[in-house]
């Protein structure tokens, strides 16, 4: 039965419409009026209200927080029935049964024309493996537990801290690491090597904390005693003799790439300390001066205040030890101009971020590296800590945040997350999902290299693509890309997308939307 | 093919405009401004990401008589779903090699990154087009 669900709340959409008179007016099934759709107990309230009258196609009508966000996927979620089947519209102000009708009539014609789809309830393991016994790591793992979460730390290093083995359902594993990965949000089998052999687990979610690996920087030209690495420059103060110190210090952050918060919080508070304890002029030169973070514009105005100077650069700075000074050539960027520094001491932050393992574990899990090899690709929509692989988190240094307190609150967050995507211990998933025609699938592969979210695989018995609903998000990138054209999403096809398609017969669509779901 | 896009060449000035645009970006900017005059010889056809536009379906769009395909995504850095965005970069630039091999302008298609809030770009970004086309259809 088609329904409609209108939202009336006395804030933004005061809604003057007679439920029968919207029933005639537009030939609906139901029309029920429901209070703040845009409220949990709303969403509840529409959720009941549709289970209870057997609504199973519904418009929501209301204002734009019903039509422009993601209410109708929840309202779908908690009513159970396949989100293509929830259309949400808008209802113009003060709009009368006779003027929202039309809006309405049209969501319900292109409800008529959607394919039937089903939905099916499938097991969310509830074990979480955390990748990373570091900070991060531990952090989450610690949060997971609390949550009721059997967790699985694993580490590669041998010397990983165990401490919290000693906490009820948190499990340490030290040499350990993950050679094979597959699987779907609630159900990865990941294979762990040990000393001991491999073994095969099922976990519902993913944390990976590995932090990050500090190399060595190949655009730092170290000099012992002139061109020092940024992490030692206090030791190194401390140990020369007074007539020694250097009277001018010049800090350059940003050689290689843009350095995270961490280091430009130590080298403000580096900065402060020479100019404080070892009287020096401290210029500190970046590229960008980090302070979106937890005290670090203080530590920045501090650093400002006690008399660092900051000089904005572009491009590559030159640094010549010659005999006498060091000389820094660089292009302030402020300015637009290029500048010349001499000082008796440079120190330069000496590492690259780039790690391979992580790179090879990326690999392993099915992760989109950004562009500096880090865990998570470089979409907004990632943030805080979800990864294209729904179900996978990273967490920390590994997807670039060092900074420590912000880490930690990643790690609480990723915690959350995991906890939020599994507690309900069942997940909805609809039929709405990529469809792979198994006649016209030349297993080219390439929905499999272009899926975002690691849904499409390959099924070994029909030797074709696959789609696996618990992953696909139905946003029909495969359908798109698919050169041979095997790949329908059925909600989004050709004739309901150029608005051609009329009411399908029930039957007849249920059989279209279900060729390759008979597969499974 | 070449006889098609033959006629599609000499498509006339009073044919529409077809606007592919994602739902979660370019769309809710339309809704925004769906009255306004800049829409009125354009059809938009709503994707639920701008990666679900086919090559094959922006050609038949112009074989079928459309005076040019406009594909609105989210900005890059921003889509909905991480990698729509950049795919349909890449088919809209391989529509184009298409149509220029067929000996049709290229710029008959065209793809745009819009936010959910930039209302007033992408009206910007259609009268441009239009006026793009326009300026082919003297020449």
């Amino acid at each position: 039965m088609t329904g409609v669900l209108a939202c009336v709340c006395d804030r933004a959409f005061p809604v003057k419409t007679a439920a029968s008179g919207l029933k005639q007016l537009t030939g609906a099934g139901r029309v029920e009026i429901v209070m703040d759709l845009c409220s949990a107990s709303g969403i509840v309230a529409a959720a009941g209200k549709i289970r209870e009258h057997g609504i199973d196609r519904i418009v929501l009508a209301g204002c734009p927080v019903v039509e422009r966000t993601g209410l109708a996927a929840t309202v779908a979620e908690a009513a159970g029935i396949p989100a293509p089947h929830v259309v949400p519209v808008l209802l113009p102000p003060n709009a009368d049964a006779a003027g929202a009708a039309p809006t309405i009539r049209k969501a319900l014609a292109a409800l008529e024309a959607m394919p039937v789809f089903e939905t099916r309830k499938v097991k969310l393991a509830q074990d979480v493996l955390v990748i990373g016994a570091g900070p991060a790591g531990r952090e989450a793992a610690r949060s997971l537990a609390s949550l009721g979460h059997a967790v699985t730390v694993i580490d590669r290093s041998e010397a990983a801290s165990t401490s919290e083995a000693a906490q009820p359902g948190l499990e340490v594993l030290t040499g350990t690491i993950v050679v094979g990965f597959e699987g779907y949000p609630g159900s990865f089998q990941a294979r762990l090597r040990r000393s001991a052999g491999i073994t095969e687990r099922t976990f519902g979610a993913v944390i990976v904390a590995t932090g990050l690996e500090l190399a060595a920087s190949a655009a730092a030209p170290f000099v012992p005693g002139r061109i020092v690495p940024l992490q030692g420059l206090i030791a190194h103060l401390a140990g020369l003799r007074l007539r020694q110190l250097p009277r001018s210090l010049a800090i350059v952050l940003d050689l290689e790439i843009d350095e995270g918060k961490a280091s430009c919080g130590e080298a403000y508070r580096v900065a402060v300390e020479a100019l404080r304890t070892y009287r020096a002029a401290v210029t500190l030169l970046v590229r960008d001066a980090k302070v979106a973070a937890l005290d670090l514009n203080r530590a920045f105005d501090d650093a400002r205040e006690a008399g660092v100077a900051v000089l904005k650069y572009s491009g590559a700075p030159r640094i010549r030890a010659g005999d006498g000074e060091i000389e820094i050539s660089a292009r302030d960027s402020v300015l637009g101009a290029d500048v010349r520094l001499s000082c008796d001491l440079v120190a330069l932050s000496p590492w690259g971020l780039r790690s391979p393992a992580d790179a090879h574990l990326a690999g392993v899990l099915g992760l989109d590296l950004d562009a500096l090899d880090r865990m998570q690709d470089n979409s907004s929509r990632l943030l805080p800590a979800a990864t294209n692989r729904r179900g996978v988190f990273a967490v920390g240094a590994c997807r670039g945040e060092t900074w420590p307190p912000a880490v930690l609150r990643d790690a609480r967050a990723a915690a959350l997350e995991a906890h939020a995507l599994l507690a309900p211990r069942r997940m909805s998933v609809d039929t709405a999902h990529a469809v792979v025609d198994g006649d016209k699938c030349v297993l080219c592969l390439t929905c499999v290299r272009t899926c975002p979210f690691r849904a499409m695989g390959i099924h070994a018995a029909d030797r074709c693509a696959d789609c696996r609903p618990e992953a696909c998000r139905q946003c029909g990138i495969c359908a798109g890309e698919c050169p041979n054209k095997a790949i329908t999403l059925p909600a989004w096809s050709d004739p309901i997308v150029l608005g051609l398609a009329g009411p399908a017969p029930r039957a007849a669509a249920a059989a279209r939307a279900g060729t390759r779901k008979a597969a499974r | 093919m070449s006889a098609k896009s033959g006629t599609a060449a000499r498509v006339s000035k009073a044919a529409r405009i077809t606007a592919l645009l994602c739902e979660n970006s370019a769309y809710k900017a339309y809704l925004d401004v769906a009255g306004s005059p800049e829409f009125a010889g354009v059809d938009v056809v709503r994707l639920p990401c701008s990666g679900k536009s086919e090559t094959g379906l922006v050609l038949r769009m112009l074989e079928a008589g459309s005076r040019g395909v406009l594909v609105v995504g989210c900005p890059k850095e921003n889509c909905e779903f991480v990698r729509g965005s950049d795919r349909a970069d890449r088919r809209v630039a391989a529509a184009r090699t298409a149509l220029a091999d067929a000996g049709v302008r290229a710029d008959r298609v065209r793809m745009e990154f819009v936010s959910s809030v930039e209302s007033h770009r992408l009206l910007a970004v259609v009268r441009d087009f239009a006026a793009s086309l326009d300026k082919e259809a003297t020449a």
